[in-house]
């Protein structure tokens, strides 16, 4: 186990990189991964045929076909556009702001002290009661959605970066300041660029909570998008839709995740 | 163009310390006196060492001639100038190289020339002149993390010759390195330096180092840092590997470990 210098970066796992020598203990994890899965999947079948109806808990396979002709009908796709335009827009406005509060927070003390307490509300409190107030002030449309998105991803954002920025190695910055560079370059050769590992684990805990953002605000918010199909085939007691609408969620999420990682390892690469 | 084995530049001071005292203020409030009317000069062209265990404050003085660190009293003064903050003339090679990961190796020695303003062009043509002076122009395009320490350190070199300084501070540049790697850079060092003989400060704990690159050796006492001794590397500057075997150079060696010894033992028995 010592093979392995574990890198952590603002609070997020450790990121593993398996290198050839450990390929074998790779094949045993995807071994067991498979498994897992297949135990889990046995499970609901097994489950979905004794314990459930098709109107309360459909089996496994009767939402794998619920799910080929959901994906084969156009509505799943526009739904599934009506719910990104929200996360797009929502989680677009929470990298801006949250990198500008974080920077800021790190540069200005005032900035910090301002920000300080909203940011930990926002990144511990509860948010879903905040909805009925949303929904007062932006009223029933794209803006609550977008909002709620915003303020379930912002502050972790903000937070990752001011941590990152004032957590750069302190002899780089002092070899800085010996070279004679002034604030502006110390700021884009040394503090941010030493700032984007923990920035990035910061952007891929904001995207998690912006997918529940997105999700939550469709479910009990505004129901539109894939949110409105889940309470349609709830309504109608079609439950095997209904689950193959929650595995399309299921799979943006992941993908939207895996996208983060495939960018925070592009713009990490002088740690490889 | 003077010989390898010309007598050591001129007597010209060129860094002048004069009663510098530095206090640290600790958590507990207390004070901490670093050093202690420190007073030495640095001739031109010469290579100075600073000899001390831990704890002497030999680092501390580096920084306060590079302008890092403020001091509470005396003078520093560079060709007559005071020293009020870091300054083209000098340069520093830090003890963890205090490289850049995310920059490549051209990038990490073209920085201090971006510092001074120079465009994309001048700097890494100079850049490069200085990769060439340590024998690492193959290696631009790397990122420190894939280079040995050696390696590492000699990019650190290469980023304080890039400026051209009149000064290179050196922070226990070898300390973290093994003890092979540690004689090569030596060596890679006096060749470097012999070619323009800049005037170096060099910071070490380690005696043999200090008596084998020096011109003269400050020996620094700790608990305040003060100046113990200041000692005349008489050997010929024309030395190769076999020197640390003559008489003369164990001689020096020598003399400096009782010295130093006498100063870890009254530690041990203070503390």
């Amino acid at each position: 186990m010592t093979s392995q210098p574990a890198t952590v970066t603002g609070g997020g796992p450790a990121v593993y990189r398996p290198r050839p020598s450990a390929w074998p203990r790779r094949a045993l994890v995807w071994t067991l991964r498979l498994a897992l899965l297949g135990a889990l999947l046995g499970t609901w079948e097994w489950m979905g045929r004794t314990q459930g109806s098709q109107f309360t808990f459909p089996a496994a396979t009767d939402v794998a076909a619920s799910l080929i002709e959901l994906l084969s009908d156009g509505e799943v796709w526009a739904a599934t556009l009506v719910t990104l335009e929200a996360f797009a827009i929502g989680f677009g406005l929470a990298l801006l702001v949250g990198l500008t509060v974080g920077m800021l927070a790190a540069r200005f003390t005032v900035a910090d002290r301002l920000s300080a307490v909203y940011l930990r509300i926002l990144m511990t409190a509860p948010l879903a009661p905040l909805v009925p107030l949303l929904i007062g002030l932006f009223g029933i449309g794209l803006t609550s959605r977008v909002a709620l998105v915003f303020l379930f991803s912002v502050a972790v954002i903000a937070l990752n970066t001011r941590t990152g920025i004032l957590n750069v190695d302190r002899s780089l910055l002092q070899m800085s300041t010996s070279v004679g560079a002034g604030e502006w370059l110390t700021f884009r050769r040394v503090r941010f660029p030493g700032a984007v590992p923990s920035i990035m684990a910061g952007v891929r805990l904001g995207a998690g909570r912006a997918v529940i953002g997105m999700v939550v605000a469709e479910l009990i918010l505004v129901q539109v998008g894939l949110g409105r199909l889940i309470s349609i085939y709830r309504g109608r007691f079609q439950a095997a839709d209904m689950f193959a609408v929650v595995i399309v969620i299921l799979l943006i999420g992941v993908t939207i995740l895996l996208t983060v990682k495939w960018l925070e390892r592009r713009m990490t690469v002088w740690k490889e | 163009m003077e010989g390898v084995g010309a007598p050591v530049g001129s007597s010209r001071p060129l860094i002048t310390i004069d009663s510098v005292d530095k206090h640290y203020r600790t958590r507990s409030d207390a004070d901490l006196q670093a050093l202690d009317g420190i007073t030495f000069d640095v001739r031109d062209r010469e290579f100075l060492s600073i000899l001390g265990p831990s704890g002497c404050g030999k680092s501390t003085l580096l920084r306060i001639i590079d302008g890092l660190t403020s001091y509470d009293g005396g003078s520093v003064a560079i060709d007559g100038e005071p020293v009020t903050g870091p300054g083209p003339d000098r340069a520093v090679v830090f003890q963890n190289f205090a490289l850049l990961p995310w920059a490549t190796v051209l990038d990490n020695v073209a920085f201090p020339l971006e510092a001074r303003g120079l465009g994309g062009r001048e700097r890494r043509d100079q850049a490069r002149a200085a990769l060439q002076q340590v024998g690492l122009s193959e290696f631009e395009d790397h990122y420190p993390r894939t280079l040995s320490g050696g390696m590492q350190q000699r990019v650190g070199l290469a980023r304080a010759l890039a400026v051209d300084p009149r000064v290179l501070l050196m922070d226990e540049p070898f300390g973290a390195l093994d003890a092979l790697t540690r004689t090569f850079l030596q060596d890679e060092l006096l060749n470097i330096w012999s070619r323009d003989r800049k005037t170096v400060v060099f910071v070490t704990h380690a005696i043999d180092e200090a008596v084998y690159l020096s011109d003269r050796v400050v020996v620094m006492s700790p608990r305040p840092g003060r100046v113990a001794e200041i000692v005349d590397v008489t050997i010929d500057r024309n030395r190769g590997a076999d020197v640390r075997d003559t008489p003369e150079f164990n001689e020096l060696v020598g003399h400096m470990r009782r010295v130093l010894r006498d100063f870890v033992s009254d530690g041990e028995t203070a503390a």
